[in-house]
């Protein structure tokens, strides 16, 4: 009985917190949701009426838009490098961290600090320190006998520019793994230490399995954020003065050029069947990672 | 948090909620029975001139009032697309360049206030080209402010020190090249490097300009193919990126000196921005103009480019639309503009200023610019040939002038071939698709002359 009522009450909070996001989601996503997988189907720039196309949308996208593909293979590439590249220096500074030594709290905010920067912010100090002339990185490239490359203005090296700049925010997954770590038991580090184990066995065995669910939650979260970058391509690319994309669609990414078919061009129609298909291509991600993940994430 | 901390916070929030809400309810500003015009205005550094003539608009006719807007220039297409989406449109807009092919459609006919006050505005002072411009398919569109054409700029400094002819009327391709191989030197002994001339990135100015000079064109008449594949269009291709990978008298994209011509450190300057002018001057810098250099088939053919402002046909006040027009088409109104450095679209300003002996310092023969007006092209009022030249062309552009392999001229023109049929390719798919529909809506006739 007791244990009937407890749930109850449970359950009448958990509305009450998940009420305003809830509420918030059907007063300003559900409408423009439906509204735009209309759209998706039609011709709209925004002055004249949408008129129904089908899924010639679609089509187009998929067979005759010369910046789709690069804008898919782009964002592609920047999810399979940065995310792992991101987890590992979160992770790795996070076991740095999670070290108890003077100033823990103090090294702590300063390696999130930069998270908390917006992606326009950051992404105009990244652009001069690549700046092909005068940069930061450039001139200690120049320092150790390097002749750095064009970063911004270059098609081979623009991307990894941006893998280079998205580590900087690594702050919020570094939190987590940070309570991630802090959540396994000293117990078992004791009872491995007894069995002669090494600094490596204790992280391979004890630490890496125990920390998987923040590993595949950050792991999911971190793709997600990957497949729409945005904010900092926009920027890249306007304060470089390359252009949003450029050179020659290097830096095109997948809501970038979304964005471009929107509010450059007004093809809202296409812009829409983008938008619905990348809400497709993450939905079918997810849910693979949530399947992969039951063979690999520990649970209790 | 402590507990006395925790109402001040809460007092605070409250009272900046007050104020905004207070703000939001604030009567629209009062225009005494006069006539509002709205006017969008891109955030430029004319911003100032625009102010002080509004100002002067508003005194020589105080029935009307001018409500002006800034947005920042990288907004103003949105902005602007919004508010006629949603009913609203400005009164007046900025008009004249690429994007207003999006806005034929929604643009108020001129013609019969251009027909009726053709004297009174004294239409022949108006340079035909600078006319031309601010038509489509006969009809006038928007009203000039001032204009920019393509010109050869050059550094009297670096062809003095070189000891080097200045740029004539009657160069071609070979002389230009000649004189910027013969200019170009690298950095040395604490001085910088010195390019022949630069390349311009990016977007069409360049490229486009050497393609029609070789005999190429972009599209067909009817804007139903695109042309680039053809072999004066890629004679012209090869000429442009042929400067950076074979000459080498230009830099590749992202090795120039920071500024572009205004560094100094650039010889010679293909195609420029004549807003640039005052910055030049400002800066010190000697220089000057001559005619484009001629291609193997076009002379010296240029493009020119306007500023200029419109009127939305939703207007409520078409006359006081055409009042504020002729007062911005002015003869004091474009003195104004050129005392603030632009080029005026007035032959009589213009002869009473930047044509008069010792007006300027800098260009010394500014009257080449009047010149290159008078064999110049004007952009086209096309959104199919914006979207297809930025987003399907350029990149391929881009992508073939940045491949750094070291190859002869022969294996270079069969890379540059391959990229132009891309672009064709892909260009020819786009107005099969998305460009075909737009034409049947008959908003996207390209313009002719």
């Amino acid at each position: 009985m007791a244990q009937a009522s407890r749930r109850s009450g449970e359950s009448v909070w958990f509305w009450i917190l998940v009420a305003p996001a809830v509420l918030g989601f059907l007063a300003f996503n559900l409408g423009p949701m439906i509204e735009s997988l209309y759209l998706s189907f039609t011709k709209y720039d925004v002055i004249s009426p949408p008129q129904y196309i089908g899924v010639r949308n679609y089509t187009y996208l998929i067979f005759n838009d010369p910046a789709f593909w690069p804008s898919v293979i782009v964002t592609a590439v920047f999810a399979a490098v940065s995310v792992p590249l991101g987890l590992i220096s979160a992770l790795g500074v996070a076991l740095l961290l999670n070290r108890k030594v003077a100033g823990q709290g103090v090294f702590r905010t300063i390696y999130f600090l930069p998270s908390l920067l917006p992606a326009t912010a950051s992404g105009v100090v990244w652009v001069f320190i690549f700046h092909p002339t005068f940069g930061l990185l450039n001139r200690l490239l120049y320092f150790v006998g390097i002749e750095g490359p064009a970063w911004t203005q270059s098609v081979t090296w623009a991307l990894p520019a941006l893998i280079i700049m998205s580590l900087w925010g690594f702050g919020q997954p570094m939190v987590i793994f940070l309570a991630g770590l802090q959540d396994v038991p000293d117990s078992l580090y004791e009872a491995a230490d007894l069995d002669g184990a090494s600094r490596w066995q204790q992280f391979r065995n004890v630490t890496l399995p125990l920390i998987t669910p923040v590993l595949f939650f950050n792991l999911v979260m971190g793709l997600i954020g990957a497949l729409k970058v945005f904010d900092s391509a926009y920027v890249f690319g306007s304060t470089s003065g390359v252009g949003p994309g450029g050179p020659a669609r290097a830096t095109l990414f997948y809501a970038l050029n979304l964005y471009q078919k929107a509010f450059s061009y007004f093809h809202m129609g296409l812009a829409s069947a983008m938008a619905w298909l990348l809400f497709l291509a993450i939905l079918a991600l997810t849910a693979f990672n949530f399947w992969l993940g039951k063979r690999w994430v520990h649970s209790e | 948090m402590s507990g006395k901390l925790r109402p001040t916070i809460l007092a605070v929030l409250l009272v900046a909620m007050a104020a905004m809400v207070i703000a939001a309810l604030r009567p629209p500003e009062k225009p005494d029975g006069r006539t509002v015009l709205t006017w969008l205005v891109p955030m430029q550094l004319d911003r100032p001139l625009l102010e002080k003539l509004a100002k002067q608009f508003g005194e020589q006719n105080p029935d009307i009032h001018l409500r002006m807007t800034f947005v920042p220039g990288a907004q103003y297409q949105t902005k602007l697309k919004t508010l006629i989406a949603s009913g609203h449109p400005p009164d007046l807009f900025y008009a004249g360049d690429v994007w207003v092919a999006y806005y034929r459609p929604f643009l108020l006919d001129l013609t019969p206030f251009f027909e009726r006050d053709a004297a009174e505005i004294d239409l022949d002072d108006i340079y035909p080209a600078v006319l031309a411009a601010c038509r489509t398919d006969g009809q006038y569109l928007f009203t000039p402010r001032w204009f920019s054409v393509a010109l050869l700029y050059y550094n009297r400094t670096i062809f003095d020190e070189a000891k080097e002819a200045y740029p004539t009327a009657d160069w071609t391709w070979d002389e230009y090249l000649a004189a910027a191989k013969r200019l170009t030197r690298p950095a040395s002994a604490g001085k910088p490097a010195v390019w022949g001339s630069q390349i311009v990135t990016g977007w069409w100015g360049e490229w486009l300009t050497l393609v029609r000079q070789a005999g190429g064109e972009l599209f067909d008449a009817d804007m139903k193919r695109c042309t680039l594949d053809e072999p004066e269009a890629i004679r012209g291709m090869m000429f442009y990126i042929e400067k950076v990978r074979r000459h080498r008298v230009s830099p590749a994209p992202g090795r120039g000196p920071d500024g572009g011509f205004a560094s100094g450190q650039l010889a010679m300057e293909l195609v420029g921005h004549t807003g640039n002018w005052t910055q030049f001057n400002q800066i010190g810098l000697n220089w000057d103009i001559a005619l484009l250099p001629a291609g193997p088939t076009e002379k010296n053919r240029s493009e020119v480019a306007i500023d200029a402002v419109g009127a939305s046909n939703q207007t409520k006040h078409p006359e006081a639309c055409w009042r504020f027009f002729k007062f911005i088409m002015s003869k004091p109104s474009i003195r104004a503009h050129v005392d603030a450095g632009y080029l005026s679209i007035r032959k009589s300003v213009a002869e009473q200023t930047l044509l008069a002996p010792g007006y300027l310092k800098h260009p010394q023969h500014a009257a080449v610019a009047y010149e290159a007006l008078a064999i110049s092209d004007h952009g086209a009022h096309s959104p199919d040939f914006i979207e297809i030249v930025r987003e399907v062309i350029q990149p391929e552009i881009d992508r073939a002038l940045a491949d750094d392999r070291d190859l002869n001229e022969s294996d270079r023109l069969a890379a540059v071939t391959a990229a132009c049929r891309r672009a064709a390719t892909a260009a020819n798919d786009f107005i099969q698709t998305l460009g075909t529909e737009r034409r049947q809506d008959g908003s996207g006739i390209p313009a002719k002359r």
